[in-house]
Parts: C-alpha cells; sequence; structure tokens
C-alpha cells in the first residue's frame, strides 16, 4: 500500500465526522433555538479552549494561567482580519481563524521563550500577568474599539466551523501526545531532569506546548468573535482563565476526552442552575467542591475515554 | 585513549570544592566502580559525566569528542544513559510508558504523528515491540500496564535500568541500584548487570555500597574522598590500600 493510500484511509474516519458535523451544522445553524445554540456552539469553543490548555498544564505540567490572553489575541486578530479587510464571506473565515491562531502561537512562542525556565506557581503568576498585559493593552487600543468594544464582525461561524475545529484540535493534540515521541511532554510533567536524561530536550517540548495550545487557544478566539459579532475585553479577564483551569482539572490533569466532558459540563451547568436565580454561582461552586472531594483526580483521572481501551495508556 | 574520559576535573560549589581534579575512565566491555564515603563526590562525578554540571576546569571526553559543558539531553543523546540515586521513575505513567520514554528521541517525526503517515505506525510496532522485549528482559512483562510508582521497589529499580537502556547507551550509569534491595535481589541484580555488559557490551560506571557487590564484579575500582580520588586500581589492591582502610574506618589508633 502507498503511503498516500494509507494516510488517506487513516484519516477518512476524521474526515467524515468533520463532513458531518459540516452538514449537521447547516441544519442546526438555521433550525435550533438560538438559545440552544448558543449554549451548544460555546460548549464546542470551550473544547477547544479546554483541549488545548491541557497540552499545557495537564500534559506538560506548565501550570499556565495566561490562555485567556491567547484567547483574547486570536479574537481580536481573526476579528480584525475580516472587519477591515472587508471580508464577509464564509470563505474568510478559515484565513481569519488561521490569523487568529497564528498570531496567538506567536506570543505563546514570545511568552514562552522566557517563561518557561520557571516552574510551578512563578510561571502561574507571569501567565496570569501575561494575560493581564494583553487585556489591557487591547482594552486602551482605539482601533479595536478600545473600552467601547468591537462590534460589527461579520456572523461566519456556526455549529460546523467551531465543532470541526473542535474535532481537528482534538485529534491533532491526541495523536501528537500519544505517539511514541510525544510521550516526552508526560515525561517532562513527572520529571523533569528524569526527562533530560532520558535524552529530552525539555525546554523545546515545553514551548511546542506552549505554542500549540496557543495557536488552539487563538482559533477558538476567532470562532467566538465570528459567532457572537461583537468583542469586548471583559470576557477575556484572569477569571476566564481560571474557568478554562477549571475544566482542565474537573476534567482530570492529562485526559483530553475528560476535559472536553467538563468542557461540556461546565458551560451548561450555569445554565440548568438558573432556576437559582442569584444563587446560581453558589450552587454551582458547592457543585464543583463536591466533584472534587468526590473524584480528586478530576471525573476521568489520568484516563481517556478511546474506543480502543480503558487504560491510561489508550493508543499505544 | 579511553572511551568515556574525565581528566582532571574540578567542580567547586562556592567555597566548597566537590570534586577535585578526578580522572575516571571507562572502555565499552568494562565494569567500572566508584565507591567512597558519604558526601565524597560519587553522585557529583555522576552528575558531571551526565551534563548536570559543567566542571569548573578538566574535560570530560566521549570517544574521543568534548562532551563537558552539553546540555543533559545532548549527552544522553551521545550515548550515555543513566540511573538515579533516589529512584526517578515517572511514577504515574505505566512501566511501558517509562521505557518507552527512553525511545522518544529517536521516535520519528512528531509531525509524522500528527498526519498519520505510514511511518508513523511503523515508528509506533517497532518501538512497542522493542519497548516489550526491554520489559521481559528485566522481568516486568506482567507489570507492563501499571503505573510506575505501584511497582515494588526491587522492579522500580530494575525498570530504571530497562528505561536507561531504552536510550540506546554506549556507557551506563549506576547509581547505587542495590540500595534498599533484598539480598535475593542483589544477586539477581549482579547477574543481570553482567550479563547486560556481556551482551551489549557496554561500559559500565556503578557507584556502590555494598562491598561485597563491588568487590566481585568490577574489574577497577576508584575510590573518591572529599572529592578526590584517593586510589584506583583492582579490587584486591584496593581492599589491601591503606588510604581507603583510612577513609572507611578512620585513622589508625595508637
Amino acid at each position: 500500500m502507498s503511503g498516500l493510500a494509507f494516510m488517506v484511509r487513516r484519516n477518512a474516519p476524521l474526515a467524515l465526522v468533520l463532513v458531518g458535523l459540516g452538514l449537521l451544522g447547516v441544519g442546526l445553524d438555521r433550525w435550533l433555538n438560538a438559545y440552544y445554540l448558543q449554549i451548544v456552539v460555546l460548549i464546542g469553543i470551550n473544547i477547544i479552549l479546554a483541549v488545548s490548555l491541557n497540552l499545557i498544564n495537564g500534559i506538560t505540567g506548565q501550570f499556565s494561567l495566561g490562555h485567556a490572553g491567547f484567547l483574547a489575541i486570536g479574537a481580536y486578530v481573526s476579528a480584525a482580519t475580516t472587519r477591515f479587510a472587508g471580508l464577509s464571506s464564509e470563505a474568510a473565515l478559515p484565513v481569519a481563524l488561521l490569523a487568529g491562531g497564528g498570531a496567538a502561537a506567536v506570543a505563546g512562542l514570545a511568552v514562552g521563550i522566557p517563561t518557561l525556565r520557571l516552574r510551578g506557581d512563578y510561571l502561574a503568576i507571569a501567565t496570569l500577568g501575561f494575560g493581564e498585559i494583553i487585556r489591557v493593552v487591547i482594552l486602551n487600543t482605539e482601533a479595536v474599539g478600545g473600552a467601547r468594544g468591537m462590534g460589527g464582525i461579520p456572523i461566519l461561524a456556526g455549529f460546523g466551523s467551531v465543532y470541526a475545529c473542535a474535532a481537528l484540535c482534538l485529534v491533532m493534540i491526541w495523536r501528537l501526545v500519544y505517539s511514541p515521541r510525544g510521550t516526552a511532554f508526560f515525561a517532562i510533567r513527572e520529571d523533569e531532569v528524569a526527562a533530560a536524561a532520558m535524552g529530552i530536550d525539555t525546554t523545546r517540548y515545553k514551548i511546542l506546548a506552549f505554542t500549540v495550545g496557543a495557536f488552539w487557544a487563538g482559533l477558538a478566539g476567532g470562532l467566538l468573535a465570528h459567532f457572537i459579532g461583537y468583542l469586548h475585553t471583559n470576557s477575556f479577564t484572569f477569571l476566564r482563565s481560571v474557568e478554562i483551569v477549571v475544566m482542565v482539572v474537573l476534567g482530570g490533569l492529562g485526559s483530553l476526552t475528560g476535559c472536553a466532558l467538563a468542557a461540556a459540563i461546565l458551560t451548561i451547568l450555569p445554565e440548568l442552575l438558573r432556576f437559582g436565580a442569584e444563587y446560581r454561582m453558589v450552587i454551582y461552586s458547592l457543585l464543583l467542591i463536591a466533584i472534587m472531594l468526590t473524584r480528586p483526580s478530576g471525573l476521568m483521572g489520568g484516563r481517556e475515554i478511546s474506543w480502543r481501551s480503558w487504560s491510561s495508556t489508550p493508543a499505544r | 585513549m579511553a572511551f568515556l574520559e574525565l581528566d582532571a576535573c574540578t567542580l567547586s560549589f562556592g567555597g566548597l570544592t566537590a570534586v577535585r581534579d578526578v580522572s575516571l575512565a571507562v572502555d565499552p566491555g568494562e565494569l567500572v566502580g566508584v565507591i567512597g564515603p558519604n558526601g565524597a563526590g560519587k553522585t557529583t562525578v555522576f552528575n558531571l559525566i551526565t551534563g548536570v554540571y559543567a566542571p569548573d576546569r578538566g574535560t570530560i571526553r566521549l570517544n574521543g569528542q568534548r562532551i563537558d559543558g552539553l546540555a543533559p539531553h545532548r549527552i544522553t543523546q551521545r550515548g550515555i544513559a543513566r540511573t538515579f540515586q533516589g529512584i526517578r521513575l515517572f511514577p504515574t505513567m505505566s512501566a511501558f510508558d517509562n521505557v518507552a520514554v527512553g525511545y522518544s528521541p529517536r521516535a520519528g517525526h512528531l509531525l509524522d504523528a500528527v498526519l498519520g503517515t505510514p511511518r508513523a505506525a511503523e515508528t509506533r510496532s517497532r518501538i512497542g515491540a522493542e519497548c516489550d522485549a526491554l520489559l521481559k528482559l528485566f522481568d516486568l512483562t506482567e507489570r507492563r500496564d501499571d503505573a510506575a510508582r505501584t511497582l515494588s521497589y526491587g522492579a522500580q529499580r530494575r525498570l530504571e535500568i530497562a528505561r536507561a537502556l531504552a536510550t540506546g547507551p554506549k556507557v551506563l550509569l549506576l547509581d547505587e541500584p542495590a540500595a534498599g534491595t533484598t539480598p535475593h535481589e542483589k544477586t539477581e541484580l549482579m547477574q543481570r548487570i553482567r550479563w547486560l555488559r556481556d551482551h551489549f557490551g557496554l561500559g559500565i560506571l556503578i557507584i556502590e555500597h555494598d562491598m561485597r557487590m563491588i568487590m566481585e564484579m568490577c574489574e577497577r575500582i576508584t575510590v573518591l574522598d572529599h572529592g578526590e580520588v584517593i586510589a584506583g586500581g583492582a579490587p584486591a589492591a584496593i581492599r589491601a590500600d591503606a588510604r581507603v582502610i583510612e577513609a572507611y574506618l578512620g585513622p589508625e589508633q595508637t
């Protein structure tokens, strides 16, 4: 069998899923009640954010609190791409998403190189500072609306594009870390000194994780911008980063499918709790505490939901 | 010139000279022991060889090429692997994955894995088979999918050596491989180390406190005390060396 035929066969299921999601999206975008559609789409965006942060926090073990910063860069850069270039056809979406993801990846690289010498709490604080800097810089940039926010972004994203991206993100990061070479990411989380003694260039992998994670966060930002049509820096505060961290921790550090599940649960939960009115977030917090007490290593621990096996080493 | 050669290496931490003018040589197929009282600088010598520290003075050569000052991962890639004094496995990863990490730097390109190329599939099955073979060699097949931290102490020691071998070394550094193991495990370990040397033609440098083990196994022994080499040679000569006895037991009382 030729190499190309092998790749086509290997990637055919993914392609089918993407096409299926696209077709489903055509229907859902038109017929689903706007409120439900928004929740469903936000779940998809949160899945991308949680899975990409899991690569950095859960798998490589580099505690980052700057994911909202990458999300913001991606959102604003991709929104600027379509708005200022006057692009409003759906074909412009991939370009805008890649611009947003690319800008965030460059930022990830720029932040990663100096800060990844830091460990644990120190890295968390440095990335938190980075996220806030991004937010404040955008807040003071008149060209993208400053404190008024940025409106008039063409609505180009919907269920299909969001879930196709989520599927691509999950598959890409899955293949990356559950490959023979990708074991290095987990090894760095477990013991950096031992990982280096195994011949692993730890700095390179950390920067790679940071860059890939930032890319997908930026891409999620692009989807968000082109789904909502309006951006304001209030959506990208430190609390947004914490929200994503909670998804990763709740799903199980290092479990890609677990954090995707957690992203869905944590997006739906506040909506389900609307009956509680002003006590909504109190109940939400109590539920979080209850989950963490009963499942201290997250919903899935380090395991994955996989059709192959139910083990810590699913795809190897 | 020996395959791995330390020439007059010195390393100080502030005012403390941890290692002074230490020279050491290991050739393929050789078992060399490093002994000395606690704090003599044995592990520091290992840390110098593996690039954790760079020597202040002196050179380290592997196969004629300078390796002092290189980053640890580069030195491992050139063919020096080690185990750690206090076991440093990847605790929540399976035994299999611990070994697989050793192959990681030679496990193809990440892009192949992401794109799902035939090369990635070939690499996966080849490395999987090699990992399983190494686990079998160290009697760990049954614990293949168990997290490393759940293994018994002896099994963890074995896994650490298996993992080091996975990096494809020419020289293996073992830092107290018998510490905390049972007498039975110790005998088995000695056989295994000899077998590795003979089978893979490895040069093995071993730090150990168990004198019986060192004396029985090693062709040459280097004795360190206060960061300096105080004796070197065949086990019989070391056993009779007055300075070695003094380092271990203190000066003779008159």
